[in-house]
């Protein structure tokens, strides 16, 4: 019940940023009446998909948790709504990319342009994405090598700290046990499966963004700002999925380590260091899950503007 | 190579789809816009923005290939393969040609020196 909470709250949150991000940002491009008609309706379309997949990714992301809750998969489920929520992002971008009409028109036109990713693609965003995947790497590999089996003998779902520490007769005595759940094997060979799905979605949403044909060259300026913004929502969903997932794992690795008996100095630090991780992919899924709920907007005008004061009129004089 | 520079297909045009193609880039390589080492677009990409079969923009590219204006290879796409050429010259040369056949046009109609430049500058804008 309260990681359900713990999701409807993060997802609020989002939502209201993303609510405020889009009262506050004019659109990015504003095209005339019949200004590029065919690239407005490609953006039109292939946000509509996208819509539709961060729709589904979030009502399975929050159906997985609320299938989880009742714990007969002890935490399985839950640990796959992140991956489920990105891979949807991602589905929704391939159906909106490879499902674009052909041209229909009697003159079409091309650039002679070799398109590929790099051209569309941002540096930094990228680099960020390979620092998220890193630490995950960090993360799954922590939690697997220090794992030990559970009571009911299912590997990786508990860690084991043992001591032995000064009893007050004067007696050594042996402490410690074992505390969980921790992401051991048990959740993270899932959990890796998980994501190298997403990865392989992620590579076939870009390649598709790429691949896409151009809506006639006089609108090549628009038509190379769309493949952008889609591939920032492919590293996007990325990363949200990268960030949803490191956050519970590092805040229940911390709190395990930092309630154990058996805790040593060693411990305390990665227990720190791990609550630290824990809240800054807290605060990247709600900013990344934001950007991806208010995205850039392509205004279209149906009509066109009221004559304005001091407005030249198709005779000469103003309008009073 | 500037990415702005495009081609076009008019499928009400008698003339087939790969010569109108093969006719546009033979010309922006005549007259230099395209240069030896620029690469050509994949043939499935053009075949898929200008909504062609590959077919058809593979037959462009072999003609031009068969002229010795580029050279495909396998992997590595079609590039321009002709050296530097006096693009000054052929660009007016052609200029001269089109301007001849306007001016052609424009007298068969029954109009003025003047109609024709008019024309010009409105369909210029």
């Amino acid at each position: 019940m309260l990681v359900i909470i713990i999701v409807l709250v993060l997802c609020c949150g989002a939502l209201i940023v993303a609510a405020v991000r889009r009262a506050t940002r004019a659109p990015a491009f504003r095209l005339g009446i019949n200004q590029f008609a065919e690239a407005a309706v490609i953006a039109r379309h292939t946000r509509v998909w996208r819509a539709v997949g961060i729709a589904v990714g979030l009502a399975a992301a929050v159906g997985l948790t609320w299938l989880s809750s009742g714990g007969r998969d002890l935490g399985r489920l839950v640990a796959l709504a992140p991956v489920a929520l990105g891979g949807c992002i991602l589905l929704g971008v391939v159906v909106g990319q490879l499902t674009v009409r052909p041209p229909r028109g009697v003159v079409r036109s091309a650039t002679v342009q070799t398109r590929s990713m790099r051209d569309y693609v941002d540096r930094g965003h990228v680099g960020t994405l390979i620092g998220a995947s890193t630490v995950v790497a960090g993360l799954l590999l922590l939690g697997t090598s220090w794992a030990t089996p559970d009571d009911m003998g299912r590997p990786g779902r508990t860690l084991t700290r043992l001591c032995t520490t000064l009893a007050p007769d004067g007696t050594t005595v042996r402490v410690g046990g074992s505390s969980g759940p921790w992401p051991g094997e048990f959740y993270t060979v899932p959990i890796l499966g998980g994501l190298l799905v997403v990865g392989l979605l992620g590579w076939l949403a870009a390649w598709a963004a790429v691949r896409r044909r151009r809506p006639g060259s006089e609108s090549s300026e628009l038509d190379d700002r769309l493949r952008r913004w889609s591939l920032a929502d492919v590293i996007d969903a990325c990363l949200v999925t990268l960030a949803a997932t490191a956050a519970p794992l590092s805040l229940i690795m911390a709190n395990a380590l930092g309630s154990s008996q058996c805790s040593t100095t060693r411990d305390a630090i990665i227990s720190w260091v791990l609550a630290g991780v824990g809240a800054v992919a807290t605060v990247v899924t709600v900013v990344v899950l934001a950007r991806l709920l208010s995205p850039p907007r392509v205004a279209v005008d149906d009509l066109p503007p009221p004559p304005q004061p001091a407005d030249p009129t198709p005779v000469g004089a103003p309008v009073r | 190579m500037s990415s702005q520079l495009s081609v076009a297909v008019d499928l009400t045009d008698p003339t087939p789809a790969y010569e109108q193609l093969r006719r546009q880039f033979a010309l922006l390589i005549e007259t230099g816009q395209l240069i030896r080492g620029d690469r050509l677009p994949p043939l499935r990409q053009l075949a898929r923005d200008l909504g062609l079969a590959v077919g058809t923009v593979g037959r462009a590219y072999q003609e031009l290939e068969a002229a010795g204006l580029v050279l495909t290879r396998r992997g590595g796409g079609t590039t321009v393969q002709v050296p530097a050429v006096d693009a000054v010259a052929t660009t007016r040369a052609h200029l001269r040609a089109a301007a001849t056949a306007y001016a052609k046009q424009v007298a068969a109609l029954g109009l003025s020196q003047d109609d024709a430049v008019n024309a010009l500058e409105k369909a210029w804008r």
